[in-house]
């Protein structure tokens, strides 16, 4: 009898896969974002607690070849630093005729990045800063160069960051010269899309794109990039326009994470 | 005792993939260390084995991501059950056939990645494939080179292990 039943059921194999496929199907439609924070988290504090030492390791190591490099850096911002008081000078004379409010400063948490999604396909770093820091989701992450991402799980010691260079991620933002807006997204690592740009609007290579500050996620005027290839080819109504990404996504150790938006950051859903 | 060893080989094979592997990079892509212990533990212990590994293991590196829980979970699942097609010859499978179906299932596994991240809106099939899936497969297969050639081979070949009952 149970040879014959045997005969008529799929081998064990088969069976499995078909468990395992419908399990991973309902666990993609039923989780929501919020549901699966438990799990994460705490796969992330073990990694957060692991990597670490490894961080401080690579920090040790690189630290003579940053040192140079911050030195360039320091001499060159010194020359800027002379030349941007002068513009906030006249700045401040100029705001105070026409009676304008001062915007409050950013504020930012220093955190450093102890781990990275390696798959191609996504991209997103573990933090080693948390709740413990006045840290929630959806806050803007930022390196010296510019837009880097924002905050998409949060637990009490580490979080877990989306970056620009996911393919889920999108970007309200306004070439700086023109202020034409768009919206930026990511082909890879060193090429975004600035998209939803008009033909014939004032876009020239070399612009800087920064964010529009048309949604509460993240403040006017960070950095994202710098438009490398402008083109009107395309059929449709909006041009190409190619940027190349300000942050250095391939070599992020320390970024900064931008605590005072502006707006409710916990309630953003995006 | 032994799923112990496997619960291990899973644990490290993450941390040394989020920790250390993003030091590793090249274009923006790391080899996948836990893809390749879920095929040493598909060509090891069958079908079964390499399923629950690779369903583990999928799920473990989804959960180290800022984006939805499943496609790596699918991805290696599948990854096992290909692997373990192999356990029947694999006592007999000499280096460059099990570097074979390393690659195999490699490509099979970035083939299903590029599928599922096609669905959202942005870049299309053929250039996932060609940007992150094809030199997926490449930097995955040269660090299984060094899993089959330089390791002793009862890391990798089959142990005798026929159904469920006999795995538990």
């Amino acid at each position: 009898m149970r040879r014959g039943l045997s005969t008529f059921l799929p081998p064990q194999e088969y069976t499995i896969l078909a468990l395992l496929v419908f399990l991973v199907v309902a666990l993609t439609t039923s989780s929501t974002r919020t549901s699966m924070d438990p799990p994460r988290l705490a796969v992330l504090a073990l990694v957060a607690k692991v990597s670490r030492p490894v961080a401080q390791i690579h920090e040790w190591l690189t630290l003579r070849r940053d040192n140079a490099e911050l030195r360039r850096l320091n001499a060159q911002l010194v020359l800027e630093n002379a030349r941007l008081a002068e513009a906030r000078a006249e700045n401040e004379r100029l705001r105070a005729l026409l009676a304008f409010t001062e915007q409050t400063p950013l504020r930012f948490v220093p955190a450093r990045v102890v781990g990275t999604s390696t798959q191609g396909f996504v991209n997103s770093v573990v933090l080693d800063v948390g709740r413990n820091k006045g840290l929630h989701k959806n806050m803007p992450v930022v390196s010296a160069e510019g837009l880097v991402g924002k905050l998409y799980t949060v637990g009490h010691g580490q979080s877990l960051a989306q970056l620009l260079t996911d393919r889920n991620a999108r970007v309200s933002a306004r070439v700086q010269r023109s202020r034409v807006t768009g919206i930026v997204r990511s082909v890879h690592s060193t090429l975004f899309l600035l998209e939803q740009v008009p033909k014939r609007a004032d876009v020239q290579v070399g612009d800087v794109v920064v964010t529009s500050g048309l949604t509460p996620l993240f403040p006017p005027g960070l950095k994202i990039g710098t438009v490398s290839e402008v083109s009107e080819d395309a059929p449709g109504l909006f041009m190409t326009i190619s940027l190349t990404p300000a942050a250095d996504f391939g070599r992020l150790e320390e970024v900064l994470v931008v605590c005072n938006t502006g707006g409710s950051t916990e309630a953003v859903r995006p | 005792m032994k799923y112990l060893s496997y619960v291990a080989v899973l644990v490290v094979g993450l941390l040394v993939q989020v920790a250390l592997l993003r030091f590793a990079t090249v274009l923006g892509v790391a080899p996948n260390v836990l893809l390749l212990a879920t095929v040493v533990v598909g060509l090891r212990r069958g079908q079964i084995a390499g399923m629950l590994f690779g369903f583990l293991s999928g799920l473990a590196l989804d959960l180290t991501t800022a984006t939805l829980v499943g496609p790596s979970a699918l991805g290696h699942t599948i990854v096992g059950f290909v692997a373990g097609l192999w356990y029947g010859y694999s006592v007999g499978l000499n280096r460059g056939a099990s570097m074979m179906v390393l690659v195999l299932c490699s490509s099979v596994h970035e083939f299903v990645m590029a599928g599922i991240h096609a669905l959202t809106p942005g870049a299309g099939f053929g250039f996932l494939l060609l940007r992150w899936a094809l030199p997926g497969v490449v930097y995955t297969s040269l660090v299984g080179l060094m899993v089959f050639f330089l390791l002793p081979e009862k890391v990798w070949r089959a142990r005798p292990v026929t159904s469920l009952r006999g795995l538990l």
